[in-house]
């Protein structure tokens, strides 16, 4: 299982560009998962329904399960949130995870750049950015895909995304 | 010139970055620290981490199985922790 980061500030088109990247992998033959980092007061449950009621009682986790899908919500309730690599594990295994939002991470990330957002590049303080997806004419030594290209940013996460057995390994050496 | 060697070779990223960020906060200004590594992903991860790190990639030396890199120390205090 390979895993792969995006970065960028908000309005660069993160979302947009992931979307259409997962649906050209599926397409070219990879099993694709998505991690996303949150805001600490996101919810993907609706107040009054059961689900969120049984929460509000108290449990621990609630799964709501159906004949297309099932969803599992574990509530920290003051505990530390899990590294990435303890959320990684509770992923099914797929070939490639898409990792949104984790800054400190030893993990290689493609960011994502636009002019008209008026934010500066992140790649300078950042040695794990290996690749830029951006519309303005940057001068570095990254490589570099067009925001629209969705092909060549494939070919970066192709080329450029980690083992997740690799991370682990490096996290238990404990550098 | 003294050169500190870290030999790298046979782990896989990001173990060598992480190695050598920390080889290269045990530096003064002006010392050198040689990387030896295998991993090709650290063709593009050590070049990175010194572009971080304000240092300076003296040398890059290749071959089939392996790549040394001569890092000099530049900076006086490594940009983040």
């Amino acid at each position: 299982m390979k895993v792969i980061g995006f970065a960028g500030w908000s309005g660069a088109g993160k979302t947009t560009l992931i979307s259409r990247l997962v649906r050209l992998l599926i397409v070219q033959g990879l099993r694709v998962s998505v991690i996303k980092h949150a805001h600490h007061n996101f919810d993907v449950d609706v107040p009054g329904k059961d689900s969120w009621v049984h929460r509000q009682a108290g449990a621990t986790e609630v799964l709501v399960t159906s004949a297309n899908r099932w969803a599992l919500m574990h509530e920290l309730r003051g505990a530390r949130e899990p590294a990435l690599l303890d959320l990684l594990g509770k992923m099914s295994r797929v070939d490639l995870v898409i990792v949104e939002g984790f800054k400190s991470e030893p993990l290689h990330k493609i960011e994502v750049h636009r002019l008209a957002n008026g934010k500066p590049a992140l790649y300078p303080g950042d040695c794990w950015i290996v690749g830029i997806a951006t519309d303005a004419p940057l001068e570095t030594g990254l490589p570099l895909a067009a925001l629209d290209d969705i092909e060549a940013v494939a070919g970066m996460v192709r080329s450029l995304a980690m083992s997740v057995d690799d991370l682990r390994a490096a996290a238990k050496a404990g550098v | 010139m003294a050169v500190v060697l870290l030999d790298l070779t046979g782990l896989k990223c990001p173990l060598p970055v992480l190695r050598t960020r920390k080889a290269l906060k045990a530096l003064a200004p002006g010392e050198f620290l040689e990387v030896r590594c295998t991993d090709p992903l650290a063709a593009i991860d050590i070049p990175n981490l010194i572009r971080e790190t304000g240092d300076r990639v003296e040398t890059i030396a290749r071959n089939r199985e392996e790549m040394a890199f001569l890092i000099e120390k530049v900076a006086e205090n490594p940009t983040q922790a």
